[in-house]
């Protein structure tokens, strides 16, 4: 996989200013190096290790997920050049955008988490943390192990415990 | 290892994922022969950095498997095996050794004297015997390295399962880290809630560094806790919380109290201190004039994150409505290091009653030091580690030191004390401090406020106790304000602004007018000399309670009237805005706390806020 990986990567003519990523199921992507080596610390490091010429395997990110992280470098790298939201930058617009690209699926939403943390892109990551934890408010517990798949582990005495500790922050 | 500086968190986040995804797999694939490909992932573990406890949770099961292959006799064809060498440089932590067989586990936390035996034949049974002098594959290889082990690891975990589909369930592929990042930003009802879901989500949320994060997160709400309030004499009790965001009352049971009252409460971070306080004597409910009643020199602490209780080191002394004052214990608090050199004489030195052995140990303060310094060291290498990573992950990084100070209240024959004393949480050790000045009075109200703890007395005198320095200082003010002497009158401070609430008679053309009516007034002291208090704001309400309390919070001061009206005791929050520009009272919650309450609860009530 690595040296297939490494001839294409010397094969394609390299454009100025692209850098080649590789999702986990083996899609490729030729993105502005500029604009994704701004806003994630990974592929900036994986740039500065000579990864340059080479396509960078990401192993961990689907496709889907990735296309989203890059979309997301590119409009906040070209309108607020990657600075945070608490910055005058932050406009309307990104704010809409961010706003769109936190309505996905839940799936998507966590695919995209996993992306951001992977790929050290502090907003997208902030941003859709954000997103989950306003889903869960306000859930019941039963809805909350609805949402995330989550299985009940708990013997019933020990959720009756658990429950008792919590209860007065619940009803 | 030029580039081990690069290391990067979120590598080993998703190692880690890897690595727990195939140590709950683990057992599964055991049991059956070991294949070539499992020889392989095993060595490619050896580049993954885990954290402790994954580890530790692999090397137990396969501690449990070696038991089964060493006692069967079997060739261990994993070549898994715990190294018996109890530490290399790398003691503590765990280091997984590449082999040309396999690799080797070092958990020297896992010695255990029967291992020998098995080890031993285990090495007979080997391809070919291990030694120390193995490749070291360290957590510090290169980025592509680790990039090429980990696709590696990815395909063979798939070549392995593949019947499970790569998008498994999504709280199995949500990494731990991720879930913390997201549960810390839930309010404290959702993250109660969250916590009965399972009990990974209990483990998460309740661990010390959930908390910590939490603590210094900007994800919290105001909660105010109010205290003392009882339904049937002093027997049980709750206590009752208020969501202020979203305006909503709890109740929390009080069992551990015990009956307890008249103690003082302080919010020190997220826990609630609740110190001394009286309860009567026997199983019957004695009247507190009888004097057959106790005061109790116990302090607990109750975690509302955690739900919980525990107990703190016992004050010296005991006390019942004492005063107390929160502050951050910064490095240059030197109130240990003066009691440290003998020669430093203290400034009151009438008031000196003999130093106490814990002034006298020089060691105690360059032990806080050591402490502190190592906490440093933690902070910087998790910061070199971590490198540009400036999520909000890092702003757990900075520690802060709260210490509480008591002074003054109520001793066992509910005589007056001068004394006081400061408990530092992190050593869990009460010092006591130097006594408050000759002829103070009985302390009624005391706050803290730009590294002084003011106390204020019933004689209507002021003193400041340095909290930087060790020393009380006395404030003489150009006169005490016109007050009723019923009601106590209240030190707060907001915004580095010390102010008192107290109740007079309303003034008109500047002489006091008793016919009008009595107002709550907010004075402000001015700290240039000569200090004065000044008027800055009136209470709208009329006052109804002469024991009504103020807990200042950031920029608002909090308080709570409670009284019996219409046959009933009611209790009234307001909350004051203090800006420099203006000070504006509002009324906190329209809900009433707590219907049916009897009339002692007005004069045992206490509260504290907290962020959740």
């Amino acid at each position: 996989m690595a040296t297939t990986g490494a001839s294409d990567g010397a094969s394609a003519a390299k454009k100025e200013g692209l850098v080649t990523l590789m999702s986990g199921d083996g899609e490729i992507f030729e993105v502005e190096a500029a604009a994704v080596a701004a806003l994630s610390v990974t592929i900036r490091h994986a740039i500065e290790e000579g990864f340059g010429d080479r396509p960078i395997p990401l192993p961990i990110v689907g496709a889907r997920a990735l296309a989203l992280a890059v979309e997301y470098c590119r409009k906040h790298h070209s309108l607020g050049g990657g600075a945070g939201e608490d910055s005058a930058a932050y406009d309307d617009e990104l704010r809409a955008f961010d706003h769109n690209l936190a309505k996905v699926d839940r799936d998507t939403l966590f695919d995209l988490i996993e992306a951001a943390n992977y790929l050290e892109i502090e907003g997208l990551l902030n941003l859709m943390c954000r997103t989950v934890a306003e889903m869960m408010k306000g859930k019941s517990v039963e809805e909350l192990r609805r949402t995330f798949d989550v299985s009940n582990d708990y013997t019933p005495e020990e959720e009756e415990e658990v429950r008792r500790e919590v209860s007065w922050a619940l009803d | 290892m030029g580039s081990s500086s690069t290391c990067r968190t979120s590598n080993a986040n998703c190692r880690t994922t890897l690595l727990f995804n195939e140590s709950q797999n683990a057992p599964k694939i055991r049991n059956s022969e070991a294949s070539e490909d499992e020889i392989a992932l095993h060595r490619d573990m050896g580049a993954l950095s885990v954290s402790k406890r994954l580890t530790k949770s692999v090397s137990e099961k396969l501690k449990k498997k070696k038991k089964k292959n060493g006692r069967s006799g079997r060739t261990n064809e994993e070549g898994l095996q715990l190294n018996p060498k109890p530490e290399s440089g790398s003691s503590r932590c765990l280091n997984l050794y590449i082999t040309g067989g396999g690799c080797r586990v070092n958990a020297c936390e896992e010695l255990d004297p029967n291992r020998s035996w098995r080890l031993s034949s285990l090495d007979d049974c080997m391809p070919h015997k291990m030694n120390n002098g193995v490749e070291e594959t360290s957590v510090e290889c290169s980025n592509i390295m680790r990039e090429r082990f980990r696709k590696k690891n990815l395909n063979k975990e798939k070549a392995i399962q593949p019947c499970q589909p790569s998008s498994t369930t999504p709280s199995a592929s949500l990494p731990d880290d991720i879930l913390e990042m997201i549960l810390v930003r839930l309010p404290l009802t959702s993250l109660m809630a969250s916590r009965c879901v399972c009990k990974k989500w209990r483990d998460l949320t309740t661990a010390p560094q959930f908390i910590q994060l939490r603590s210094k997160g900007v994800h919290q709400d105001r909660w105010l806790f109010l205290f003392g309030v009882t339904r049937a004499g002093f027997r049980g009790g709750e206590m009752h919380a208020l969501d202020i965001a979203l305006d909503q009352w709890h109740r929390v049971s009080m069992d551990r109290l015990m009956g307890r009252s008249l103690f003082s409460v302080a919010g020190v971070g997220t826990d609630v201190y609740i110190v001394g306080g009286c309860s009567t004597t026997g199983d019957s409910i004695v009247s507190l004039e009888k004097g057959s009643f106790k005061t109790h020199k116990g302090v607990l602490i109750y975690s509302p994150l955690l739900g919980s209780w525990r107990k703190a080191t016992s004050m010296r002394s005991a006390r019942s409505r004492a005063v107390l004052g929160v502050f951050e214990m910064t490095s240059s608090c030197s109130i240990f290091r003066i009691r440290a050199n003998k020669n430093v004489g203290l400034p009151l030195k009438s008031k000196l009653t003999g130093v106490s052995d814990v002034y006298e140990d020089p060691h105690r303060f360059s032990l806080r030091r050591r402490l502190k310094d190592a906490f440093e060291e933690d902070d910087r290498i998790s910061g070199r580690t971590k490198e540009n990573y400036k999520f909000e992950v890092e702003k757990r990084s900075k520690r802060t030191n709260l210490a509480l100070i008591v002074v003054g209240g109520h001793g066992c024959w509910d005589e007056p004390l001068d004394s006081g004393e400061i408990y530092d949480p992190f050593t869990d050790k009460w010092i006591e401090i130097a006594k408050l000045p000759t002829d103070f009075g009985s302390t009624c109200s005391g706050s803290v406020c730009g590294g002084m703890f003011y106390v204020y007395s019933e004689a209507d005198k002021l003193a400041a106790y340095d909290l930087e320095r060790g020393f009380w200082v006395q404030f003489q003010t150009s006169r005490p304000p016109p007050r009723l002497r019923e009601y106590y009158p209240k030190l707060v401070s907001c915004n580095n602004r010390l102010f008192m609430l107290c109740v007079s008679w309303c003034e008109r053309d500047g002489i006091l007018n008793r016919r009008e009516k009595a107002v709550r007034k907010l004075l402000e002291l001015d700290f240039s000399l000569p200090h004065k208090w000044t008027e800055v704001s009136r209470h709208p309400d009329a006052p109804m309670d002469w024991n009504a309390t103020f807990v200042a919070d950031g920029d608002h001061i909090y308080g709570l009237e409670m009284f019996r009206i219409f046959g009933q005791v009611l209790d009234f929050l307001t909350a004051c805005k203090v800006s420099n520009s203006e000070i504006k009272w509002s009324r906190v919650s329209r809900k009433h706390a707590a219907h049916e309450a009897d009339a002692p609860s007005c004069s045992m009530k206490s509260m504290v806020v907290l962020h959740l």
